[in-house]
């Protein structure tokens, strides 16, 4: 049994150390790949800047201003179709980032296809926050509210006096709030998934095979709907009447 | 036996001879030089046909039309057609003009092959000519758009009818404009007098390289004599150029085909232009003049500010130069004028550019000389013309108290025409990567499951401790007790049946209240003491002071026999609920 405990502490102890030996090694790494790419950037070698950013994310870097630089690179390199995907994905961290914003745009009016406009105006304005906060904000923003919230009733409990019900009702608005926009993006990320468009040009066919009629043509940087994925394909979704199949490979699911 | 199948051979190669006479090509010479051309004709006998004249590759084929005669022989009718043509040819060496179909009433013929010997053109020898044409340009090696002209002349010493180009070059490499006016004029060649007419086209080259200008094809009339051999004294009287004109039938026009050499140029690209200031395009010879309407105006009055570019080339791609004026003031340029007319020299006049200069403030000014640069093909370098600067004096605006007012942020005042323009893009990039360390910093997303634990674990915090309250908590606990009975004599207010119970109920609620803020039981309290214990028990001052009017007016209105209204009578109870709850 003492054999077992001290197996267990040792192996718990090897665990500490490589925890504790990675972390600064990984954080160095970053930073030296981070270095590598900007300077790559500046010196005009895009494909190198790209390459070093990409190396960044694939190590789990998940900054939104990693994405933005990522996009940036490629659209130096003419690459539209990645520049969207990773400027999409810088919006879901950093959404009211002014330069992203501007980036955005320009990159936009490289896009050969007129996209229709999937989010209203009226929409941006009613439920602001959404594009004001990213996705992580809001459910920390979430968590703390609602701990705030139910701190309150239970020092009204603990005190049994009907005090701090100011806070309690100052909270409760923006927690229901907060709360329905988080849980709304867990439901969007999950089931209302979008793609871009890589290559130049794809054709969107009416079944899963290179052989099926052509439906019609999508260029680099469109954004679709995916409805479905089967076999290699992805049912898309352009606008109400354009929909059909693509190759998974041609599209970058965001 | 040899007999008779001789006589079967001849029976059936008869209708096939037959057929062949039906239709023939002929020319009517088989010897000729590059620079002429001959004609070709082929005639269908008994009919309409069509000619297939595509097999002709050593010759370039002009269709001069079809004719169509009938002729009456022995009482019999025969119609025959004849296609006519100008062949010019490509090479010099045996030309063959190969057999050619030719379509009758549905059914193929074909004509016989031509052999043609073509030798070099005396050019030399073009004098000796009557007639000849020729073809040059001003300048072998111009610069890209330098205009030159392409002068097309017709020589002739001999009566001459019907010419006209039948191909006129298709100048590719330039933009060619044909002068309108066609000159003639007389000229001596070796001694013989020539007659000239002629052509000029400006052209102006749009690249540069070697160009080569194809040849200009011309077809015309020779009017000649006929030499009549008569003894007839009065011959000699008709025997003049009057009398020699083809309506007296003293002539016969002879149709020719005369054709241009073709021409070759070298276009020369621009020098590299190395200086400061921007080339704007001109090529040739220009002048450049300005001109300031008023040198002494109001602010927000306007002055003209004329701009004339004049000489000779490209002038009409002239466009406006800039005007750099100083910030206070605002341009409006207006639509160039232009007077510009082509001649033999090529393009020339002038453009003039206006601009309406409104300054917004009153001061000494002075407009910057306006520049234009340009290629002169004289001196084939750049050129930098100048303008003289413009001082410009400007006087306090008549309108100035407006002016003053329409600066200000009230929006209702109408001040003077606004200058301001919408801002636009002159160039478009996207804007730097952040290049900072906070790029590696980032808050990772809540996956969902620990999204709902964290969400969860107040509520089970919250639910544990009302749980250990309602085990832990004495039930006969002052602050509870008196709470509770607060709470229901406000219950039991707001259903009472009369004043006085409603007030007696008003009245131990708030007595209940304020005992359980102290944690402690009691029936009964007066106006001091109710202070005193909230003021001791970290009540608000704001609610304790409350409390103690509330229950003044409470306990007035209990012994004092007021009557109250429905409304009072709700105001008391409403206020008394909020200061109970604000309580306990």
């Amino acid at each position: 049994m003492k054999n077992r405990i001290l197996i267990l502490k040792q192996v718990f102890g090897c665990l500490f150390l490589i925890i504790l030996m990675t972390g600064p090694a990984q954080a160095g790494v970053a930073s030296d790949l981070f270095h590598k790419g900007v300077k790559s950037y500046h010196n005009g070698d895009f494909q190198a800047a790209v390459s070093a950013f990409s190396e960044m994310v694939h190590r789990g870097i998940k900054s939104g201003k990693l994405y933005y630089d990522l996009g940036n690179a490629y659209l130096k390199e003419n690459d539209v179709g990645h520049a969207i995907f990773w400027y999409q994905r810088a919006f879901r961290r950093i959404p009211n980032d002014p330069d992203l914003k501007f980036n955005y745009s320009v990159a936009q009016s490289r896009v050969k296809d007129i996209s229709p406009d999937h989010n209203h105006p009226v929409l941006k304005i009613l439920f602001f926050w959404q594009y004001l906060l990213s996705r992580s904000t809001l459910q920390w923003l979430a968590v703390v509210l609602n701990t705030i919230f139910w701190i309150v009733l239970t020092l009204q409990v603990v005190l049994r006096k009907n005090r701090f019900k100011w806070v309690r009702n100052m909270v409760l608005p923006a927690l229901v709030v907060i709360f329905l926009t988080a849980s709304f993006n867990y439901y969007d990320d999950a089931y209302n998934k979008r793609a871009v468009i890589i290559p130049p040009e794809i054709s969107v066919r009416s079944g899963l095979s290179d052989n099926a009629t052509e439906l019609f043509a999508l260029h680099a940087g469109s954004q679709v709907h995916v409805d479905k994925e089967k076999d290699g394909f992805l049912k898309i979704r352009f606008s109400k009447d354009k929909i059909g199949w693509i190759k998974k490979t041609d599209a970058a699911v965001i | 036996m040899k007999r008779t199948a001789l006589i079967i051979w001849v029976i059936m190669l008869f209708p096939l001879q037959a057929l062949a006479g039906d239709v023939r090509a002929f020319v009517d010479r088989t010897r000729t030089t590059l620079n002429e051309t001959i004609h070709l004709t082929v005639s269908v006998d008994g009919g309409e046909g069509s000619v297939d004249v595509s097999p002709i590759k050593d010759f370039r084929v002009l269709s001069q039309g079809t004719g169509s005669s009938v002729q009456i022989i022995n009482n019999r009718i025969s119609r025959k057609s004849s296609h006519n043509y100008t062949l010019m040819p490509l090479r010099q060496g045996r030309l063959k003009i190969p057999p050619l179909t030719v379509n009758v009433k549905g059914k193929p013929f074909q004509t016989r092959e031509i052999t043609v010997i073509v030798s070099k053109s005396p050019q030399k020898n073009e004098p000796s000519k009557d007639v000849f044409v020729r073809a040059s340009v001003s300048k072998k090696n111009p610069y890209v758009g330098q205009q030159i002209e392409y002068t097309f002349k017709l020589y002739h010493r001999v009566r001459i009818a019907n010419a006209s180009l039948v191909k006129e070059p298709a100048f590719s490499g330039f933009i060619a404009k044909k002068i309108d006016q066609d000159n003639t004029f007389q000229t001596v060649i070796d001694g013989r007098d020539f007659e000239v007419t002629q052509v000029t086209y400006i052209l102006t080259p749009t690249a540069s390289g070697p160009q080569t200008i194809e040849p200009a094809i011309l077809s015309l009339d020779i009017v000649r004599h006929r030499h009549r051999r008569s003894t007839n004294p009065f011959d000699s009287f008709f025997d003049n150029s009057f009398f020699n004109d083809p309506f007296f039938g003293n002539s016969a026009p002879a149709p020719a085909t005369l054709q241009t050499n073709p021409v070759s140029v070298n276009i020369r690209p621009l020098p590299p232009d190395n200086g400061s200031g921007v080339f704007s395009g001109l090529v040739g010879r220009f002048t450049l003049h300005g001109e300031l309407g008023k040198n002494e105006i109001n602010a927000g009055d306007s002055t003209t500010l004329s701009i004339t570019v004049e000489g000779t080339g490209n002038i009409m791609d002239a466009s406006a130069p800039s005007v750099n004026v100083p910030q206070s003031f605002k341009v409006y340029p207006d639509n160039p004028g232009q007077d510009i007319h082509i001649n033999a020299g090529g393009y020339s006049g002038k453009k003039v550019f206006r601009y309406a200069l409104v300054p917004v403030k009153k001061g000494d000014f002075s407009i910057s000389s306006v520049r234009l640069k340009y290629f002169d093909t004289a001196s084939k370098q750049y050129i930098t013309l100048s303008t003289k600067p413009f001082p410009l004096k400007v006087l306090a605006s008549k309108e100035a108290s407006k002016l003053e007012t329409a600066s200000a942020p009230a929006k209702s005042v109408k001040g003077p025409k606004s200058f301001k323009k919408k801002v636009a893009f002159i160039g478009r990039d996207i804007l730097p990567i952040k290049d900072t360390s906070d790029v590696l910093a980032f808050r990772r997303t809540l996956p969902l499951f620990h999204f709902w634990l964290y969400l969860g674990v107040p509520v089970l915090v919250f639910l544990g401790v009302k749980f250990a309250a309602a085990f832990f908590i004495k039930k006969d606990d002052p602050t509870m007790v008196m709470a509770r009975k607060a709470h229901e004599s406000l219950k039991k207010a707001g259903g009472a049946p009369s004043d006085d119970v409603f007030l007696s109920a008003l009245y131990r609620s708030l007595i209940y209240a304020i005992f359980s803020t102290a944690g402690s039981k009691g029936e009964s309290l007066t106006r001091a003491e109710a202070e005193k214990l909230l003021a001791n028990n970290g009540t608000g001052a704001e609610t304790a002071a409350q409390a103690a009017s509330l229950l003044d007016q409470i306990e007035s209105a209990r012994y004092g026999g007021v009557n109250f209204d429905i409304h009072a009578k709700q105001a008391l109870f409403s206020e008394t609920q909020k200061v109970v709850r604000r309580l306990c």
